[in-house]
Parts: C-alpha cells; structure tokens; sequence
C-alpha cells in the first residue's frame, strides 16, 4: 500500500520535473531531505510521527527549505505531503522518485558485493560490461563481504549474477545432497 | 344285599336276649315267664321290624351311593393311570425329541465353531501378513532416512570443511582470478 502511495506522489512530481527539465535537481533536493532525515532522529520523529501538528511540520519543513535551498515545487510537495498527511510514506516517496528518475534517464543501479575491495580498473571494466549488457548506463554501488569467500555477486533490480565461491559450495552442496 | 341285612337282624336279637337270659342264669333274681320272654321276643321284632322299614332305604341309598363313589374312583384312577402312561409315553417321546434335538444342536454349535475357527485363523493370518508388510515398509523407510540423515551430514560436513579450507588456502592471486572470471562472464551469466 505505502509502495502505490509513494510511486503515484514520485511519478506526479517527476512529470512535473520532466516538463520544467529539472527532474534531477528535484531528486537530488529530495535526497537532501532524507539525508537530513536519516542524520537527524528529531527531524525525522517530527516529520514522521503523527501528533506533531500539521503547522508546527510546515514551518520545520520551511526553514528547512530555505537551509538547504530547495526550489519551490520541491518544498511545496513537501508541504502537500503534510497537508495529505503523506509526510510519513516520504523515504518510500524519495525510493520511488529515484527509480523513475533512473528510468527517464536510462539509468540502472547496480549493488556489487565483493570478498575483497574492487580496485578502480575491475570497477570501471565491470561497469562497462554491466552497461554493454543491460544498454543502460549503470551506477554502481559497492560494499565488501567476507562471507562471499570468494567472487562478486551483482544485483541489478530483481535480477542477481551470483560469482561467489560460497554460491558455488552451496551448489554444490545441493547436487551431493540429491545424490 | 339281603344277605347283610338278615345278618344284621341276628346280630340285634343276640345282642338283645343274650344279657336276659345272663341275668336269669344268675340266681340272685328270678326266672323270667315264658310269656315275659316272648313279649321281649315280640317287642325286639317289633323294633327290628321299625329299623328295617325306616333305615332301609337311607342304608341302601348311602351304600350304592358309596358303592358308585368307589367305582367312579376306581374308574378316575385307571383313567389318571392311563393319562399318566400317556404322559409318560408323550414326556418319553418328547424326552427322545430334545435328545435328538440337543445332539443336532450340538453337532450346529460345534461345525459353526469350526468355521469360527477358521475365519477367526484366516483373519489372524491376513492381519499378521498385514503387520508384517507394514514393519517391512517402515523398516525400509527408517532405513532410508537413515541412510539420507548419514548423507546429509556428511555432505555438510564435506561442505563445511571445504569452507574451511577455501577461506584458509584462498589467496589474493585466487581472488583476483576469480574476479577476472566473473568481469569476464557477466554478460553472459544467468540469473
């Protein structure tokens, strides 16, 4: 449910942004906030938690705006989002936003998990493969786990390219156990 | 019947004279006169004569009816007799009827026992090739989960101890392999 509020709120302020060009900007501004949300625990509690009340949320939100410097359309679909009583679906909102600004750009996300940290060569080599493959550009995002053993896993959407030794164990694992 | 009733008037004209003519062969009082004698003898007929007429007919009706009593009893007792030997020869009859009876009933009870028996073996039979068949399956069963619980430990244990020797031997220059593999591969990986 919070998924469909949250994609139909994106999609209404990214058509807005396609029509003025200036969906990124949006996105970005967008981003600030939830950064700021997620680096602030009081910010976030006032915006999400509902017995604050709608004007105290607004006038945060308008200071905030004028801190941060967000453009008009940005800080009033935060305040709609509070008249809407919305304000509490915006991380899912800014997710939203950013996959269909993804998708109006030709982009795709990329999550590398790697036994070892990826040096800048194999990064860009891999990124290059990634983006022949899918004919989009990619943006990648990499985190280190051990637990891999060996190899890389990529997830791209839905979709996994599993390279690990602990995959491959497992594997092989299973064709042991079904004898 | 005649006969009875003449013995009867001698016995009362003896039993009449007899104490007179004691008392005048007595001696302490005198001789009676002949005619006092027949006078007695008169008088006795007299009375004999009197009972005769008087008792006769009730004495005659109470011995026929005594009479007819005792032959209806006689005849009540052959017929009871002959009832009885009826009966006896009907209970008799009857008797040889429940014997024959309680030997075909016994010869019922003990073929019927037979079958009982026999159904009774055929069952324990089917049951016991039932419970056999059953062990059998599950012994083949537990056997099987046996044999799979070995092999599942083991192949854990084979997989845990590979684990453990990839994580100890794997080295930079495996890594950088298997790195080189998979930058190689992606495009035409599966997922």
């Amino acid at each position: 449910m919070s998924g469909i509020v949250a994609r139909r709120y994106a999609k209404a302020l990214i058509q807005i942004g396609q029509e003025d060009g200036l969906y990124e900007k949006y996105g970005e501004e967008l981003k600030s906030v939830n950064d700021l949300m997620e680096a602030s625990a009081e910010f976030k509690s006032v915006m999400l938690n509902p017995i604050y009340d709608k004007e105290l949320k607004k006038n945060l939100l308008r200071t905030v705006s004028q801190k941060l410097g967000l453009s008009p359309v940005v800080t009033n679909f935060l305040l709609l989002l509070v008249d809407k009583r919305r304000i509490a679906h915006f991380p899912a909102i800014v997710r939203s936003y950013e996959e269909l600004a993804d998708e109006v750009a030709g982009r795709i996300r990329a999550q590398v998990t790697s036994a070892v940290v990826l040096d800048e060569q194999t990064l860009n080599v891999l990124r290059a493969k990634l983006e022949a493959m899918t004919g989009k550009k990619v943006i990648m995002s990499v985190v280190e786990d051990k637990g891999l053993i060996g190899g890389i896993v990529t997830k791209i959407g839905d979709t996994i390219y599993d390279g690990s030794v602990r995959t491959q164990l497992a594997s092989l694992k299973e064709i042991l156990m079904k004898g | 019947m005649r006969k009875k009733a003449g013995n009867c008037l001698c016995f009362a004209a003896i039993t009449t004279l007899v104490p007179t003519l004691a008392l005048a062969t007595g001696g302490e009082m005198e001789l009676e006169s002949p005619f006092t004698l027949l006078m007695r003898l008169v008088n006795f007929l007299l009375l004999a004569a009197l009972l005769y007429y008087f008792l006769r007919k009730p004495i005659k009706n109470f011995l026929v009816q005594r009479q007819q009593g005792v032959r209806e009893a006689l005849e009540e007792a052959q017929r009871a007799a002959k009832e009885a030997e009826a009966r006896y020869k009907e209970m008799e009859k009857k008797l040889a009827q429940a014997h024959k009876e309680m030997e075909e009933l016994k010869n019922m009870i003990i073929e019927q026992g037979k079958q009982e028996k026999e159904r009774i073996l055929a069952r324990a039979h089917k049951e016991a090739e039932r419970i056999i068949k059953q062990a059998e399956l599950a012994a083949e069963q537990e056997l099987k989960k046996a044999y799979s619980s070995i092999r599942l430990e083991a192949v854990e244990m084979a997989a845990a101890i590979a684990e453990a020797i990839l994580k100890d031997k794997i080295d930079s220059k495996d890594h950088k392999r298997l790195i080189e593999q998979y930058v190689e591969n992606v495009g035409k990986m599966t997922s």
